[in-house]
């Protein structure tokens, strides 16, 4: 790997930290920024002044707000992420119990997204004036106004419920019966996320399609799949999975509808019902994991794009 | 022998909802080992012409008349900017090997060996380690050489030269057009260069054709046009260069623009610009080619100037 490439690696990895911090300063900062108190909930509505103000020393609420960000960052870094409010469970246990649902949901949305986009964007591309892209343009426009918990629905009653094919929600025991409750989420997820990727997708394989090093590749002979597999793909992509890591953070937060939607288990559906009911531990810890996520998501993306263009420096 | 032969080439562009022919009955020939050299100022369809013949048009353009005859030989381009024409994310190494694979069969070892001969043969010092690098690690002329390769690679009979040289230095320039000159000598490549530089044309071509708004004004054998040119644009044209070992003189510069295609007319399109023009140059003018090596313009008024002249 070349000096300019390894720089930017460097940075970029450099440039995790500042944001990290913020994001652990805005996790701890939800407590005061959030309606409600968060040791009157805990107390329960019958307690007195007294009993209040002794949960909020036991919490540490008292404290100043640097020292608590100091006792969250100690307890996290021994793994600890607190106890939930209305069941006394460990966070890290919850989280342990739920993330599967969540990465299933995620890696289901991607691979159905991008199996999707993939030839639409290169039908658009290529045979732009064809009777099929016009059709995929036209159907791109209408997806992408639709809502990804109406999706859901739709495939839910047309794919599931007519048929029996499919589960209509619930997350299944065995790998098989996973494997078969993931269809719908993914297709949902992966379908509200396409239309804009095909489209960035193609305009970016456009771009290339238009460049003069392409030129020089048909002058020299390659056309076809050659040319698109050797000189088009690898030129188109950087801005593909740019924009790929944009919305993997909209598919996080997707993901929290359509695991409402589908009856899922995950993470989504945890911190719905936690902010629900004023769990502020469980809110705060899953806040920091949906943003550790999608700061490590546009660091991967960061990082390929410097892997696809030899060009990549740091600037 | 004849390797290329361009037959009122003709080509057309769509611009606002209309068809506007920007090229016009352009005819010329290349044999082995000549160079023929287009010159012109930008806009006049030099590199369009190259394109159509290349059968590489711009989107929006299309050929809409014309013959082009392509003995056995195969055709190569060489492109003006060689940081935009070779892929970026592609070592040169992989590219040249790629295209010679194609080319010529073989391994992919054996493909490599004759990329990197190739490289040496245009120049390029210690191929195996440039092989392995990006064109955006290489310099100006170093790509420019690539380039050339590349167009060698595919064993062509005919290289077309879009302003080969125009992106370098004076210095590299000579560099490249020996190069050119060497591999016409060696290969018995016919070349067709293009460029909007009077002297680099005076440098390389056996045979030049003067492109003005979308026709060849003047052709003929490299001497005669360049030397006693009969056309008012080739004269203006060659009368804008400064000259080095002349007496130092103000710039003679074309007065007025090229006309927009919109307006071409079967009348001399120089007629506004030039000073010596009447009624006869409002009709249609002779078309020019440049198939043989007669010495040939398309001014009607050429032969009263000839007369004052001498």
């Amino acid at each position: 790997m070349s000096a300019g490439r390894l720089r930017f690696v460097a940075a970029r990895l450099v440039q995790v930290l500042p944001v990290l911090t913020a994001l652990l300063l805005i996790v701890v900062l939800l407590q005061q920024l959030m309606p409600g108190d968060p040791a009157r909930v805990m107390a329960g509505p019958r307690a007195t002044v007294e009993q209040v103000a002794q949960v909020r020393r036991d919490l540490g609420l008292d404290q100043p707000i640097f020292l608590q960000f100091w006792a969250y960052l100690t307890n996290l870094a021994e793994g600890d992420l607190g106890r939930s409010n209305r069941t006394g469970i460990p966070i890290s246990a919850i989280v342990g119990d739920r993330a599967g649902a969540t990465l299933w949901l995620m890696a289901g949305g991607l691979i159905v997204s991008t199996a999707l986009a993939a030839p639409a964007a290169l039908l658009m591309a290529l045979r732009p004036r064809s009777v099929a892209a016009r059709i995929c343009a036209r159907s791109l426009t209408i997806l992408v106004n639709c809502p990804p918990f109406w999706i859901g629905l739709m495939l839910a009653s047309v794919l599931a419920l007519r048929t029996g094919w499919l589960p209509v929600g619930g997350f299944g025991e065995t790998f098989g019966e996973r494997l078969r409750s993931m269809v719908l989420p993914s297709l949902t997820i992966g379908l509200a996320a396409m239309p804009l990727l095909a489209r960035s997708a193609a305009g970016s394989l456009r771009q290339v399609l238009a460049a003069d090093h392409v030129t020089t590749a048909r002058s020299l002979g390659i056309t076809g799949w050659p040319l698109v597999r050797r000189h088009l793909l690898r030129n188109a992509m950087p801005p593909a999975v740019t924009l790929l890591s944009v919305q993997a953070a909209a598919l996080l937060f997707g993901a929290v509808v359509v695991e409402q939607t589908f009856g899922l288990p995950g993470l989504g559906a945890e911190l719905v019902s936690a902010a629900g009911q004023r769990d502020f531990p469980v809110v705060q810890a899953l806040t920091l994991i949906f943003g550790c996520g999608i700061i490590l998501i546009n660091l991967l993306a960061d990082l390929s794009v410097a892997l696809l263009d030899p060009r990549t420096t740091w600037r | 022998m004849t390797l290329l032969a361009v037959d009122e080439l003709r080509v057309s562009v769509r611009r606002r909802g209309t068809e506007l022919t920007v090229l016009d009955g352009v005819s010329f020939a290349v044999g082995a080992g000549q160079c023929l050299g287009i010159v012109g100022e930008s806009g006049c369809g030099k590199s369009l012409t190259l394109r159509a013949t290349m059968g590489l048009l711009p989107p929006g353009a299309t050929r809409t008349g014309g013959d082009i005859r392509v003995g056995r030989s195969g055709l190569a381009m060489v492109f003006q900017d060689s940081h935009a024409s070779l892929d970026p994310t592609m070592r040169v190494g992989t590219f040249l090997a790629d295209v010679v694979r194609r080319r010529r069969g073989g391994t992919r070892a054996a493909a490599r060996r004759q990329a990197a001969e190739l490289l040496a043969a245009v120049g390029v010092p210690d191929p195996d380690l440039r092989l392995r690098a990006y064109p955006h690690e290489l310099s100006g002329g170093t790509r420019q050489r690539v380039s050339i390769a590349l167009a060698l690679a595919t064993d062509p009979r005919v290289l077309l030269c879009d302003e080969p040289t125009t992106a370098l230095d004076v210095t590299l320039q000579a560099e490249i057009l020996r190069l050119l000159d060497t591999a016409r000598a060696e290969r018995g490549l016919g070349v067709v260069l293009v460029s909007h530089d009077v002297a680099v044309i005076r440098q390389v071509a056996d045979v030049v054709a003067v492109m003005y708004a979308g026709q060849i004004v003047e052709a003929g054998p490299a001497a005669d046009v360049l030397d006693r040119p009969q056309h008012p644009y080739t004269r203006a044209l060659i009368g804008a260069v400064p000259s080095l070992d002349g007496p130092v003189g103000p710039f003679r510069p074309i007065p007025g623009a090229p006309p927009d295609p919109a307006v071409y007319t079967p009348a001399c399109r120089f007629l506004p610009r030039c000073g010596h023009g009447d009624a006869a140059c409002r009709g249609p003018v002779p078309g020019v080619h440049a198939l043989d090596l007669r010495h040939r313009s398309s001014c009607v008024q050429h032969s009263t100037h000839h007369k004052e002249r001498t």
